[in-house]
């Protein structure tokens, strides 16, 4: 699979939080339309990566460019970002929240997003305050997956959620595949359910990019990406 | 989102199973290869019948839990040998051409005679002891 | 950003803190049972000559420290409650966040206000009514509460955006700082005591806007000017000095 264009090129970024760095000279590229995984262990700096794309975070040093820019919040309508960790607002049903990102969130689709929320089983009077983790993961997913745009930057996706709801997740990844020429970045540690989603693959290790390519060369050298995975973390 | 072809009960991840054929996919090995073979295997062996329509290439990236990307490079490899056809708007269809199974059946069928005659060759037997060993273990239908 | 989009968001930043707090059964138990023991209390006591029912107003100083808190907890309610991600990285520039925020806290800070002008002026007319006293010892009542009020409203921008600042100053490279800006806070919310001092020093009966001296009023333009360096200074740390 040929690497056209480059969708996100990051050269030796740095970022510092007190004495240790989170990005210690991160270089890489991200090819556009298609699906590259970040991986690595806690505490890498993927979270700290994807915040930089997204304009959270800015460099202490380096380099780097979204679709040529620079992040920040008038790269935004271009990027759906699911944050690390992310929450959302309890007192909103599920219809509320569904208006939010229709009223502030460029390229959101309602009819997709009502679609999705009926795939993932989310009845639109629910409560955000009363839901579980896994259905609340599965509300903010819809906040992304119902936007066209260029980037989908997924942080974590699967962390700490039922197996019900990190299979329907894959699949409606899987359908937004087939639908949409997208970039797509996503950082997980559930790489066994997931490695068969990827095109390509970044590995992190302290802040540094330890290995990179395409997935299926990858196999065909080294093995699963899990095993691949392994050999490179452990210890 | 459509109903993907249905896993039958027990189904595990990356398996797929359609008619009589079934495949499970090795993560170890590259995926597109792996749908390939697989395709071009279960049309030569008949498994899939001539003319049957093929799951689209979102219902078996679902059934896979792989990306359609790597189902669409394999489906369009398919399409180049002419094993399958695609027919706008109806989906894509295996080949009701009999002649060109047949033809990769034969292929299949020579590599596999090639790859044997080369593994026994790499043991030391001559061509009597092979002969001799093919009359002994060939029968009818009994094999090992 | 669209005008529409803007009133949405202000919206949004309402609904999430009023509809919680209003839920509470304890701030109406709590309510209510303050406004039985100030009735009790006013019977007993409201009709003695020295009271006069214009001390009541006095409860009213603790408004400016609470305005702060308001717009405070607004913006950290993001970091909070875990949706500071999807906030930030929204595609509005920082001031555009803000300004939502400052209008959302200052709409919440007008109806506590409302509310507590309205709890006040129920107990004095209770007190006029037990006590018998005459319409004549209202009208200077009125007086009294507008100057209040209009003081209240007048600094409220300053203790708004004060609290916006210290909410993005803990989030902050310069979180060192925050102690100082709580002094800064603590002495500022003090603004009306000196008000109550001027204004109960006069006879009752005295036409009470004067009783507010020149410099008085001259601070409020002072309180605007400080109102705006704060917001800005909010917009900025929001904007590049942020620890994420």
């Amino acid at each position: 699979m040929a690497m056209s264009v480059e969708a996100i090129v990051g050269e030796r970024l740095v970022k510092r939080y007190g004495k240790r760095p989170a990005l210690n000279g991160l270089s890489f590229t991200i090819p556009a339309h298609r699906v590259t995984a970040v991986l690595g262990p806690n505490g890498a700096g993927k979270s700290t990566l994807m915040r930089m794309i997204a304009g959270m975070v800015v460099p202490d040093d380096g380099e780097l460019k979204v679709f040529g820019q620079s992040p920040g919040w008038k790269l935004n309508p271009s990027i759906a970002y699911l944050p690390d960790r992310a929450r959302w607002y309890g007192s909103h049903t599920v219809s509320d929240a569904l208006e939010w990102g229709e009223r502030l969130l460029p390229g959101f689709d309602r009819d997709r997003a009502y679609d999705l929320a009926r795939d993932f089983k989310l009845d639109s009077q629910m409560q955000v305050s009363g839901m579980s983790k896994g259905q609340e993961a599965r509300l903010m997913l819809i906040l992304c997956l119902a936007r066209d745009v260029p980037l989908l930057l997924l942080d974590e996706p699967f962390s700490g959620i039922d197996m019900i709801s990190r299979e329907k997740i894959v699949a409606a990844l899987i359908d937004s595949f087939s639908e949409r020429k997208q970039t797509v970045l996503i950082s997980t540690h559930e790489i066994a359910e997931t490695e068969g989603l990827f095109d390509y693959a970044v590995f992190i290790r302290e802040g540094r990019t330890a290995l990179f390519g395409s997935v299926e060369e990858l196999r065909e050298r080294q093995g699963s990406i899990q095993d691949i995975y392994r050999k490179l973390f452990e210890g | 989102m459509t109903q993907p072809f249905q896993p039958e009960g027990g189904s595990r991840l990356n398996e797929f199973r359609f008619g009589s054929m079934r495949f499970v996919l090795d993560l170890s090995q590259p995926l597109y290869e792996q749908v390939l073979e697989q395709f071009r295997n279960s049309i030569a062996k008949g498994e899939i019948a001539l003319g049957e329509k093929m799951p689209s290439v979102r219902e078996l990236a679902q059934a896979l839990k792989i990306n359609p990307n790597t189902v669409l490079r394999a489906y369009q490899e398919l399409e180049r040998d002419a094993l399958t056809e695609t027919r706008r708007g109806q989906g894509t269809f295996i080949t009701t051409d009999a002649e060109r199974v047949a033809e990769v059946r034969r292929k299949l069928a020579v590599q596999a005679v090639t790859d044997f005659l080369n593994k026994m060759r790499s043991l030391g037997l001559t061509k009597d002891e092979i002969l001799r060993l093919l009359q002994e273990k060939g029968g009818d239908g009994d094999v090992g | 950003m669209s005008d529409g989009t803007f009133l949405y968001l202000v919206r949004h930043e309402g609904q999430s803190s009023v509809r919680k707090f209003l839920k509470t059964k304890w701030f109406w138990v709590y309510a209510g049972a303050v406004l039985l023991l100030a009735a009790a209390a006013l019977t007993v006591w409201g009709g003695a000559a020295q009271f006069q029912a214009r001390y009541l107003f006095s409860f009213t100083f603790i408004l400016p420290y609470f305005t702060a808190m308001l717009a405070f907890r607004t913006l950290l309610g993001e970091w909070k409650n875990g949706t500071v991600g999807w906030w930030i990285t929204l595609p509005y520039p920082r001031v555009r966040l803000l300004s939502a925020k400052l209008v959302a806290a200052f709409l919440q800070a007008l109806a506590l206000y409302a509310a507590c002008f309205a709890f006040i002026t129920l107990l004095i007319l209770y007190n006029a009514g037990i006590h018998g006293l005459g319409a004549s010892s209202l009208s200077d009542l009125w007086v009294t509460e507008s100057i209040f009020i209009v003081m209240l409203l007048g600094i409220a921008p300053f203790m708004l955006t004060l609290g916006l600042l210290l909410g993005a100053v803990t989030q902050s490279n310069w979180s060192p700082a925050t102690p100082l800006l709580w002094m800064v806070f603590g002495l500022s919310g003090n603004a009306l005591s000196w008000l109550t001092g001027a204004v109960f020093s006069q006879q009752p009966g005295t036409a009470a806007f004067d009783a507010v001296p020149r410099w008085g009023y001259a601070m409020l333009p002072v309180y605007w000017a400080a109102a705006a360096l704060c917001f800005l200074g909010a917009v900025r740390v929001l904007s590049r000095h942020l620890k994420f």
